[in-house]
Formats: structure tokens, C-alpha cells, sequence
């Protein structure tokens, strides 16, 4: 027994060193899970159980970038169509405002501006978080876009999907998309000159819809159901016989616009310098004819058409609160290249 | 902007807030002494205004319309009628494009009549029409209609009318509806004494219950239960010799337009708590679910209470009726003094539920009070919403949500979907809302109003912000109204999207930032100028060349020190792109404003979108001292401090 003293001595303090080692490990893994960030996603003490909402995604429409327009018929038109959630993006900011909340809160009550007990209500108010659900949408195999329709409805008519050609410019990069509080995607649709003269004149009112069915080959966790967008309200004039300088230049830009989004600068500058032809103060229709030069390479062109654009800016709103910073920064890249060459 | 020069649109937004008291003799009607507990009947307006102004191009018009609305009221709904418009006369206008092709679906009004003691009062309000007219020249806002306005009725019937002499004509023909009988009293039998019972209630889960509204007016919320029992005088816990009827009264109901303050639009308006008989199927119901009777004599009933409404109060009274015995008032379980029951439990009777108090505010709140501080922003308190309105709540995205009363909320209807960008650094909770979650008002030159179902402890209206994605004419984005300034002067915030993107994703994000803080009062960093001619140093910079007018526009930009491009270099709301800043060696000359000669150099490549809302006037990054060719670019800011420049609360500024 004397003889194995010192064994069971060694032996007790490896065990006590094992166990130490052991509690101090636990220890400090609880306290970096601690600080760990928490998943907003799932029920965490704070969370806003009670005011949680399911995932939703929002899914926005313009036409020519505009939600009402009138236009002729043959001219062609841009259907954009972009999806969000701003049920994520407004969990997302209420969180981030909450935190903020905080050291304002402590300051207060270190003023003593609100007393103890309500800075602790505060404070436990402040600390709560909004759960920020992201929603998924398509597949490799089946692009998000594909689950988007169009439909119509003219005056006292209820909605109907629409036959029109449009053709997705250019297809979109992603076909799966998590739109969470930030994220969000869009798609360009054309519809063709020849499309457009095929749409009847009158008032029309078009939505945008996401609809995605249950079941189907998509991944379990796509989100699936209806949405539809704000209408955008049209009116689709007969095309003159006999057009005024003023709906020349309204018709050349539209087109040059179009072309714009097709990347067909050639037609691009062609339809510009027909709208400042027949009414040379439309800023934009300088703007188009400049963007066409420098992607065509002629830099001077380019930067003398930005110029005229905004001289005219300088004229036409002599008093704006904003500058033409697209203008501006256009104008003096331009120039440093021109230099450079 | 006249780059979309067809068919826009324009809107005439007529409200018109009457306030009708009728001081009606309705205590002595053909029921005796008992008042109505509804109404019924016709209001009718005729309105012929004549209006004239300037349209956003400076195109004078006139107008003149005549508008008729008749409100028809339904004594099943309780005191708030249905309308809808008729007649409306075209627009007539000195300009032969305007067309008028005014849509009533858009047109309504709000007529609500409210019965107190010795009169009735029917207020008018939203009286709203919508006009669209067709011009080739640009849209024009315009406001017909004055309000709001009140007058005196005569004092002597339920009918009658009332002119303002400005072309406003209101008739009324309103007769009163009567509820559901109490039991017949019964005669007091000489044996029994008036002592030998007693009645009391109580509520299940009454200290936590807040009330919760359905989808809409018509569909029902949350319940509170409520028990009523008789037992032997003094003693709780026996058994009443007699069973009785019960009769549950509610009063003081309110009836706040809507179920929350921004949804639905276009409502009747209607109590805001009721008893449904098809939750009380052992009750007879009275028609305007203000009261109800035990069927059958039992010596305890239950009573189920409904909510239809966010924010809704009233009170309950029950009275016993045992068989052979006088009628014995019931009095909550526990408290021999308290006779009435306040729903929600409201102790400080501001109609705010003690437990919504409990949890946000601690304490009583007041009402109206608008004290939100967080973030401090230019330090105006509130955010043009009051306590009242906060717990009432609002409609999100298709949810209803409580906010809070400390942190300052800004509601946004974003129908691009383009996002926020970085003015979550604001620290503002913004809210983003769906078109049908905020209402067309007056209030020019912003028309949306967020709070449009306000009533009771209301701040006002409060407006949001509108941002839209639109093709500018060299600008990546507007705030289109007077300027910097709260929500109600801000019409819409513009961001060229695609022209953003051109730059880079990053300018995109700034800009949308950047122009909703205008919308939310905060100014530029200072004020640069603008100049017509310069020189140059030519041959080896030893002289100054002939002046020359700028080739890039019809004047040059110069960034000032303390200009638009000063202060911090991250800040959102600083400037990145001029064309000449100041630099006293530079290679360039001019003549300021007041006609000293300044030198400069050209700007060059605008710096990157800043992605903060700066703290500080300070100077840093190439507009520190010596941060940009050894000189600093435009030096602190005037203005600068953007943080705390803040302000969401249409009642400021």
C-alpha cells in the first residue's frame, strides 16, 4: 500500500486534472455558443413568436419602367418584372433598429431621463427579434421566371392571362433564387413591335403573377402559392397618321429605349437621333445617343451628346435641390479617356 | 419632366369633414323614455365647386364640377352609413385636352352618426373623389373643396339641412331603431327580501385579453368570455335559493372606421364589439349585438363578447333577473363596488389595454401622446403616430402588427420593389406597405396617408414615403416635393434604377438612401455654385488663358469647400461628382458668386457611393486635410451630421 502511494497520488491528480479540463472545456463551449449569433430563423427566447409571419414573396411589374403609361399601338414595349420579400427586408430593418435602440436606451436611464424599471421593459423590448424568413424560388432544372404569367383586364373586365409573345431579354442568370431581406432578382421581358401592333387600342390594366403549384419537381422547400403585382395601368392609343414633332420624338425614344435594353446600339442611336431630330430638347433622347456612342467606341460623340444633355438639364431645371451626377460623372470619365488615348 | 409627354394622369382629391349636430329631442320618441340605440335614414350631399390653378407645367385650368352623394343608412350595421356617389358632373376646363373620366369606384365618403345624450351627431369625412384627366402636357394636382368645417343644425327635428354658401349642401332624414326588450320587471313577491341574493361576473383570462380584429369589419376576432351567476346574499359559495335571466348590456362601444388604422379602405365603419348570437346560442341577441338576454332561467349564463376591431373598448353591465324576485344589478366577482366592466381591462380609461401598458409602455399611457425617441434623429420627439394609434396597429404586408411607442416608425410603399439600399442606417424602423395599406387623402402635395382609419386620440395625419423606379433626366434620383422635408411635402421618391446600375449596384443602394432621407428632412452637406466661364493655365503654367464658357453644360459645377461634396467620405448624403473643386494651386481660375477669383482643378473620377449617414461635420477620406493631392478636396461640412437631422413626423417642420 505505502509502496503504491504515489500512484494513487499521480493517479488522483490526473483524474482531477482530467475533470478540470473537462468543466473548464464545458465551460467555455457554453460561452461561445453564447456569443455565438443566433439564427433569426428559429424560436430563440426573444423572438417575436407571436407576431411571426410566414415567408411572402413580392413580385413587382413596370412597363417601360412605369406603372401607368399611355402609348401607341406598334410601339414596343419592355415588361420588367422583379421579385423581393419585404416581409424579410422589413423583419431585417426592425431588428436592426431595435438593436440600435439599445445604447440609447442605457443612456437614458444613465441620465436618469427614464427610470430603472421602464428602461428594463425597454430594454427587453429592444432585445426582441423578428424571425427573417427567406423564400426560395426555382431550380436549376426550372428557372424562377418560368412560374411567371402576365394577365390583363380592360375596362370593367375582370383579369385573363395573356397570349402575348414576350420573350424573356436576356435570360435571366439565376434560376434559383433565396430572396431574403436584401436580395432580389428581375427579369426583362420584350414584346416586339409586331407584338404590340397586335394589341387593341383602349384602356387595359396588367399584373404580373407568380404562381407556383404545390407539389411538382421544385425542392421541398420552395416556396410555393399565388402573388400578383400592382397593376400597371395602360392606354394604348391608335398610332398617328400624321404625328406630331412632339409624339415623333415621345415614339423614337420609346423605341430607342427598347433597343437599349436589347443591347442593339446600332438601332439604339438611330431611333435617339431621330427623337432629337424632331424635338431637340429631350434630355433623354441625348442621353440614349450618347450611351450608343461610347458603347460604339466614339468617345467624343459620347461625351459632347452627355454635354448637350446636360446643358439642357442646366435649362430646363435651372433650380433642382439634385445635380445630373450621371451627367457630371459621365462627362468627366469621358474626358479623362478622351486624354488618355 | 415631360419625357412621357401622352396620357398622364391627374388627381382631384376632394375631402370634405361636416359635422352635423342635430340637437334632436330623442329622449321623447314613440317608445317612451327608452333612446334609440340605432338610426336610420338618407344624408345626402351636393357639392358644385369651381376651382382654378396652375398644373405641374405651369398651364393655367379651370374646373368646375357638381358632385352628389347620398349615404344610406342601415340600422343593421349600427350607425354608420354606405355610400356611394352619383351624378357627377364632367370637368369643365378652359383647356380643350382635359378630359374628364372620373372613375366612382374611387369615390367615397365616410358618413358616421353617433347618438348621446339629448343629440345626434353625423359627421362626415374622406369625402374623397378621384378625376382623372387626360392632358398631353403633363399631370396637375389639384384640390377642389374646402374642409374641414362644422355647423349648427336646427334644433328641432331629425330631418333637416345645411348649406356652407360655398356650394355645399348637406340634407338629413334620419329616424331612430330601438334594441331588444329587457325581461318584464317582475312583480316583487312579499316574502322575499331585497337582500336574499346577490350577482356577480367575471372574464376569463380579463387581465391579458387585448383585442384582436378579423380580416376585416365583417369578420369576427377574438372572444372574451364572460360568466354571470346569482347566489345567496353575502355568501359567494351557496347556491341561490331562485334562478334567473341575465341581461348583458354593452356600452360606450366604440366604432373607429376600419379594424386597424390602415385597413380596409372604403368601410361602413361599425361597433367594434359586439355579441354574436351565433356564439350565444343560449341568448336572445338584440339586432345591433349591443345586448343580450338568457333564454332560460339557470342560476349561472355565459356571455361570449367578439372584437372586430385592433384597438376596441367598451363596457358591460349585467343585470340578474331571478324568478319572484326584484332584478339584482351584478357586480364583478371579488368587488361588491364595481358594477361595470371595462373591455379591455382599461383601469386609466385611455381605451388602451392595461396589458398592451403593462408590456410597452409600463404605466398609464397617454393616448395621444406621439413620444417616440429612438432614433433621436433632429430630436423631434414621436413619429405622427400617438400611443393610441401604435397600440391599434397596422397592417404590414398583409399582417397586422402593434408597433412600438418608443421607436419611431416610416411607413414605405416601394411597388418596383427596389429595396431599401443603406437607409436602414437611419435606424428608423421603415415599414413597407402593399397599395391597398394606405389611402389617397388631402394634404398636398403628398396624398398618402398611412393612419387613414385615425378616430379616437389621433396625432393627424401621417403620411409615407412613395418610392418609384422612373427614367431621369441625368439625376440617379429625385425627392419630388419642396424639397427636404417630412413625409407630407415629399410627392415621391424617384431612383433611375438602370442608370444607378450603370455605375455599380453600390450607387444604387446609396441612392435610394440618399433620397429617402430627404424625405425625411435631411439636407445635402452645404451648397456649392455654379459657374459660366474659367480659365486655364497654358504654357507651362505661366499664363492664364482666354475665359472660356464650359463645353459641358451650360455651367460648370464647383465643389465647394463646405459644398456638397464636404465632410465625411462615406456619408450617403454627400456628393461625389462636380466638375472643378477649389485648390489654391490648381490649374484652373474663376469668379465666385461674389466675384473673387478662386483656383481649382478639375474634380476627376467621382469618389465611391458613400454607405453611412455621417456623425460629424468633419472632413475625412480626400476631403481631409491634405487628403487629396495635399489639399482637402471640399473640407468639413457646413451642414454635415446627417444622423441627426432626421425627422419622420409630419407635424414638424
Amino acid at each position: 500500500m505505502q509502496k503504491n502511494r504515489p500512484i494513487f497520488i499521480i493517479a488522483s491528480l490526473l483524474i482531477l486534472a482530467v475533470v478540470a479540463f473537462f468543466l473548464y472545456f464545458r465551460a467555455f463551449r457554453n460561452e461561445a455558443s453564447v456569443s455565438e449569433p443566433t439564427q433569426p430563423a428559429q424560436s430563440s427566447p426573444g423572438a417575436l413568436e407571436s407576431e411571426e409571419v410566414p415567408p411572402l414573396p413580392n413580385i413587382a411589374l413596370e412597363i417601360d419602367t412605369e406603372q401607368e403609361l399611355s402609348t401607341f399601338r406598334g410601339i414596343p414595349l419592355i415588361f420588367t418584372v422583379r421579385v423581393a420579400n419585404q416581409r424579410a427586408a422589413n423583419a431585417d430593418v426592425e431588428n436592426r433598429a431595435r438593436r440600435d435602440s439599445i445604447v440609447l436606451i442605457q443612456d437614458k436611464a444613465a441620465k436618469g431621463e427614464i427610470g430603472a424599471d421602464k428602461a428594463k421593459l425597454m430594454l427587453a423590448l429592444a432585445r426582441r427579434t423578428r424571425p427573417v424568413r427567406a423564400v426560395k424560388l426555382g431550380s436549376p432544372n426550372q428557372g424562377w421566371e418560368q412560374f411567371v404569367h402576365f394577365e390583363y383586364r380592360k375596362e370593367g373586365g375582370s383579369f385573363q392571362r395573356a397570349d402575348w409573345v414576350l420573350k424573356p431579354v436576356p435570360a435571366p442568370g439565376r434560376r434559383s433564387v433565396t430572396l431574403d431581406a436584401q436580395a432580389r432578382a428581375e427579369v426583362d421581358y420584350a414584346l416586339p413591335p409586331e407584338a404590340a401592333g397586335r394589341l387593341s387600342a383602349g384602356s387595359v390594366e396588367v399584373i404580373a403573377v407568380l404562381e407556383v403549384p404545390e407539389g411538382g419537381s421544385l425542392p421541398q422547400d420552395n416556396w410555393r402559392g399565388r402573388v400578383a403585382s400592382e397593376p400597371v395601368r395602360m392606354k394604348i392609343l391608335p398610332a398617328p397618321v400624321n404625328p406630331s414633332a412632339e409624339e415623333k420624338g415621345t415614339i423614337n425614344l420609346q423605341m430607342a429605349d427598347f433597343y437599349a435594353v436589347l443591347k442593339d446600339w446600332p438601332n439604339v442611336l438611330a431611333s435617339a437621333e431621330e427623337a432629337i431630330a424632331a424635338n431637340p430638347k429631350l434630355i433623354r433622347a441625348h442621353m440614349r445617343a450618347a450611351d450608343a456612342k461610347e458603347v460604339q467606341g466614339d468617345l467624343k460623340g459620347a461625351r459632347d451628346a452627355y454635354g448637350e444633355a446636360k446643358r439642357l438639364f442646366d435649362e430646363q431645371y435651372p433650380n433642382s435641390y439634385e445635380h445630373p451626377l450621371f451627367l457630371i460623372q459621365k462627362i468627366s470619365s469621358l474626358d479623362s479617356r478622351l486624354r488618355n488615348r | 419632366m415631360t419625357h412621357n409627354v401622352t396620357c398622364l394622369l391627374s388627381r382631384i382629391f376632394i375631402c370634405v369633414t361636416a359635422l352635423v349636430c342635430v340637437a334632436a329631442p330623442i329622449a321623447q320618441t314613440q317608445s317612451g323614455s327608452r333612446a334609440p340605440i340605432d338610426w336610420k335614414g338618407t344624408v345626402n350631399i351636393v357639392e358644385s365647386r369651381h376651382s382654378e390653378g396652375k398644373n405641374r407645367n405651369d398651364i393655367y385650368v379651370k374646373h368646375s364640377a357638381k358632385r352628389e352623394i347620398t349615404c344610406t343608412f342601415d340600422p343593421s350595421v349600427n350607425v354608420d352609413g354606405t355610400c356611394s356617389l352619383s351624378d357627377f358632373g364632367r370637368l369643365e376646363s378652359d383647356r380643350g385636352w382635359l378630359e374628364d373620366t372620373t372613375e366612382a369606384s374611387n369615390a367615397h365618403a365616410h358618413i358616421k352618426a353617433e347618438v348621446s345624450a339629448g343629440k345626434v351627431s353625423i359627421g362626415i369625412s374622406g369625402f374623397t373623389a378621384i378625376h382623372k384627366l387626360t392632358t398631353d402636357l403633363g399631370g396637375a394636382t389639384d384640390t377642389v373643396g374646402v374642409g374641414p368645417f362644422s355647423f349648427q343644425a336646427p334644433a328641432t327635428s331629425e330631418s333637416g339641412s345645411w348649406s356652407d354658401g360655398k356650394g355645399t349642401t348637406i340634407t338629413w332624414n334620419l329616424s331612430p331603431v330601438y334594441g331588444s326588450e329587457p325581461p318584464p320587471a317582475q312583480e316583487k313577491e312579499p316574502e322575499d327580501k331585497p337582500s336574499e341574493l346577490e350577482a356577480a361576473f367575471q372574464a376569463e383570462g380579463y387581465d391579458d385579453w387585448v383585442p384582436e380584429a378579423g380580416e376585416d369589419e365583417a369578420q369576427p376576432g377574438n372572444t372574451l368570455t364572460i360568466r354571470a351567476r346569482v347566489y345567496k346574499h353575502n355568501e359567494p359559495a351557496e347556491q341561490s335559493p331562485k334562478k334567473a335571466r341575465f341581461r348583458f348590456e354593452l356600452s360606450g362601444v366604440s366604432h373607429e372606421k376600419g379594424v386597424c388604422m390602415n385597413w380596409p379602405q372604403l368601410v361602413k365603419g361599425g361597433r367594434d364589439l359586439k355579441i354574436d348570437p351565433t356564439r350565444n346560442l343560449e341568448l336572445d341577441v338584440a339586432r345591433d349585438g349591443m345586448s343580450a338576454t338568457s333564454k332560460e332561467l339557470s342560476y349561472d349564463a355565459f356571455l361570449v363578447v367578439t372584437s372586430y376591431d385592433w384597438g376596441g373598448w367598451g363596457t358591460l353591465m349585467v343585470t340578474a333577473y331571478p324568478e319572484g324576485h326584484e332584478t339584482v344589478s351584478a357586480h364583478l366577482e371579488g368587488n361588491k363596488s364595481k358594477y361595470e366592466l371595462a373591455i379591455p381591462k382599461d383601469e386609466d380609461g385611455n381605451h388602451i389595454a392595461d396589458s398592451w401598458e403593462d408590456t410597452n409602455v409600463l404605466g398609464t399611457a397617454i393616448a395621444d401622446a406621439d413620444d417616440d425617441f429612438a432614433p433621436v434623429g433632429d430630436e423631434h420627439q414621436g413619429d405622427g403616430l400617438s400611443t393610441y394609434e401604435e397600440y391599434r396597429g397596422f397592417r404590414v404586408q398583409g399582417q397586422h402588427i402593434r408597433t412600438e411607442p418608443f421607436q419611431k416608425d416610416l411607413f414605405i410603399w416601394d411597388p418596383s420593389d427596389l429595396g431599401l439600399g443603406y437607409f436602414d442606417d437611419s435606424r428608423i424602423t421603415t415599414r413597407l406597405v402593399k397599395a391597398d395599406e394606405f389611402d389617397l387623402q388631402s394634404g398636398a402635395p403628398n396624398p398618402r396617408v398611412i393612419n387613414f382609419n385615425r378616430g379616437y386620440a389621433s396625432a393627424g395625419a401621417q403620411h409615407l414615403l412613395y418610392l418609384k423606379n422612373e427614367k431621369l433626366e441625368g439625376d440617379y434620383g429625385s425627392a419630388a416635393g419642396t424639397g427636404p422635408g417630412v413625409p407630407k411635402t415629399c410627392h415621391t421618391v424617384l431612383i433611375d434604377r438602370s442608370r444607378c446600375l450603370e455605375k455599380d449596384e453600390q450607387e444604387l443602394l446609396t441612392t435610394i438612401a440618399h433620397e429617402l432621407a430627404h424625405g425625411c428632412n435631411v439636407e445635402h452637406h452645404g451648397d456649392n455654385y455654379k459657374i459660366k466661364e474659367w480659365q486655364s493655365l497654358e504654357n507651362d503654367r505661366k499664363t492664364w488663358s482666354n475665359w472660356r464658357p464650359d463645353p459641358r453644360g451650360k455651367a460648370a459645377d464647383v465643389a465647394a469647400q463646405g459644398g456638397e461634396e464636404s465632410g465625411v467620405e462615406q456619408c450617403i448624403m454627400r456628393y461625389d461628382a462636380a466638375t472643378f473643386y477649389e485648390n489654391a494651386n490648381g490649374s484652373f481660375r474663376w469668379k465666385r458668386p461674389d466675384g473673387t477669383l478662386q483656383r481649382g482643378d478639375e474634380y476627376g473620377f467621382a469618389e465611391a457611393s458613400g454607405n453611412i449617414f455621417c456623425d460629424d461635420k468633419k472632413g475625412t477620406g480626400v476631403n481631409a486635410p491634405m487628403g487629396y493631392r495635399r489639399v482637402s478636396k471640399a473640407g468639413d461640412a457646413t451642414k454635415g451630421i446627417c444622423r441627426r437631422q432626421f425627422c419622420v413626423n409630419d407635424r414638424m417642420h
